[in-house]
């Protein structure tokens, strides 16, 4: 399948939403490819978090496409999108606190693990084999982000940091060919944000991954991201390399600020 | 029969319909006031067969249940979709209907007067059996991966949705287990009181069993055994009392959920060796528990 490798995993067309009068995304395109690492930054209300949640589906755009590897999944529910190879996490950390960070992992696997209500209520030996090898994949993405001693902790009790790699480790363990990050360093302090940068940029070069990356810190941008969109307003502002980023003028007016100089 | 046994066999048929409301409403955060409806469906539908069109007993458990199980079907198909507050209402809106139904077809069920003649076919073996079987069919989907699921969509439905959860689909199944249960215990307490009447099954007794799942618990399976064991039997021992024992009863219900609002268990769980290795990680008890209850209004605060 030469043609499929050379397609891009994701390509965005002329995506819209309104809510009410606002254009939170105005004819947003896009495109995404294999093992590529793209930011899309923008100043406060720029409508970045929209975008995700349009390509994740949580709520349906008012026209475009969205074609991810070769389908158009616009308005497509968010868990088959999610089964698709597209998930993500959330700006405000949405961990489920009740449950145990390893649960919190496992229900990544829910819907690949083959057996159905019927086999669950008698207990059928399948079951429990399919539960001990759930148990070790979502074991082995708690390891890797490094959150092994913490699997047995209720999610909800771990402090800010450790959640966020909670959240980073369940959306990995979706086994994703997308994935994407909604501000994962916010509320992290200066040590955490090297950490985060490390992590990322480690599983980035081991998988094979593509990530959208929403960012307001402009080091986590400029050091991870290998294409940038920049975001005002509901449209595109500018897009390029993080050099040219750096030096596109609109881009420097409209978010980085003189300052930033 | 004793009267101990009589109690007992009552509190074994509460605790096979609690079972339902557990996974219903505790695990998975739908409130249903339509469960006792379907225990009615349960029942009417068994006695129905059996004295009637003399269907025999197994057989007619058999049909009330899956005639429950359709109606679920259909109740849930059409109401699960909607918002979980308008959820509550539709499916009070439902028991309601179905108790009108039960109280207007004079000719089949005998109306407000009731049905009576039914057969004692329910002897105390066969509830403790059906509570046992009960009971290893919850605590097997608990600990599965419906369990988590479950879980998952009660505390974030988007975020399970986001993980391909497909919340409509589960929800569905989930209320469909419910309405079974509710059913097998509907046809048990038919053949047991050999007499069934639509006032035993109001949204009332839904909301008893709510009340149960929550006094003992919700996370924990021993919590509404245990608290559907002990609030049918506190009216029982509470008979010296005579005019105060309503009061006395809700002033026990309204203390743990003030102390306790986690439920007298929490989360934890009633454990054998063998058992243990099927709890989920992290269902600690003692400290653990205390700790994860305080941290909780914490975590609701940020959602």
């Amino acid at each position: 399948m030469p043609e499929m490798e050379r397609a891009p995993l994701l390509e965005v067309k002329g995506l819209c939403k309104r809510f009410g009068g606002v254009h939170a995304v105005d004819d947003f395109n896009a495109v995404v490819n294999r093992n590529h690492l793209v930011g899309i930054i923008g100043p406060n209300g720029a409508g970045k978090t929209t975008i995700l949640n349009l390509l994740s589906g949580v709520y349906p755009g008012n026209s475009g496409q969205i074609v991810f590897q070769g389908q158009d999944v616009a308005g497509k529910r968010s868990h088959q999108i999610g089964r698709q190879g597209m998930t993500r996490t959330f700006q405000n950390i949405r961990l489920f606190g009740d449950m145990s960070v390893l649960d919190n992992v496992k229900i990544a696997y829910s819907w690949q693990a083959k057996y159905g209500m019927l086999q669950a209520m008698l207990g059928l030996r399948g079951v429990s084999q399919t539960e001990r090898e759930v148990e070790g994949r979502a074991l082995h993405w708690l390891e890797r982000v490094g959150l092994a001693e913490h699997r047995a902790d209720m999610a909800g009790s771990l402090p800010y940091g450790l959640q966020r790699r909670v959240e980073l480790a369940r959306a990995l363990a979706g086994e994703p060919k997308l994935l994407l990050l909604d501000e994962p360093a916010a509320g992290l302090n200066p040590a955490e944000v090297q950490e985060f940068i490390a992590l990322v940029s480690g599983l980035f070069s081991e998988l094979d991954l593509s990530i959208i990356l929403i960012e307001h810190r402009m080091e986590v941008v400029m050091r991870l991201c290998h294409w940038i969109y920049v975001q005002d307003f509901g449209r595109t502002i500018g897009q390029g390399t993080p050099e040219q980023i750096r030096r596109d003028p609109v881009v420097i007016k409209a978010y980085l600020g003189e300052e930033f100089e | 029969m004793s009267y101990f046994v009589t109690v007992g066999v009552f509190t074994a048929i509460t605790i096979i319909g609690v079972l339902g409301t557990f996974i219903l409403t505790g695990l998975t955060g739908l409130f249903s006031l339509g469960q006792a409806a379907f225990m009615g469906l349960g029942a009417y539908v068994s006695a129905l067969l059996v004295v009637t069109f003399h269907v025999p007993f197994p057989l007619a458990v058999v049909l009330a249940v899956l005639f429950a199980l359709g109606v679920g079907y259909f109740i849930g198909y059409t109401t699960l979709k909607i918002r979980q507050d308008f959820f509550a209402l539709a499916t009070f809106g439902f028991g309601e209907a179905v108790r009108a139904v039960m109280n207007e077809s004079v000719k089949w069920t005998g109306g407000a007067m009731g049905f009576a003649g039914v057969p004692q076919l329910t002897t105390p073996w066969l509830a403790a059996a059906a509570l046992i079987a009960a009971v290893w069919l919850v605590r097997n989907v608990r600990y599965s991966k419906f369990g988590r699921d479950c879980l998952a969509i009660r505390t974030d439905e988007l975020a399970a949705e986001v993980m391909g959860i497909n919340a409509f689909d589960h929800k569905l199944k989930v209320f469909l287990l419910g309405a079974g249960l509710s059913a097998f215990a509907g046809a048990l307490s038919a053949f047991f009181t050999t007499y069934v009447e639509p006032a035993m099954f109001g949204w009332t007794q839904s909301a008893v069993w709510i009340i149960m799942v929550f006094f003992g618990g919700r996370d924990s399976l021993t919590g509404a055994i245990f608290g559907a064991t002990t609030l049918s039997a506190l009216p029982e021992v509470l008979r010296f009392a005579s005019q105060w024992r309503v009061a006395i009863y809700c002033l026990i219900i309204l203390l743990i959920i003030n102390f306790r609002p986690a439920g007298l268990f929490g989360r934890w769980e009633l454990s054998f060796k063998g058992l243990s290795r099927r709890r989920p990680p992290g269902a600690g008890a003692g400290k653990g528990r205390r700790k994860a209850v305080a941290e909780k209004g914490g975590a609701d605060a940020d959602a």
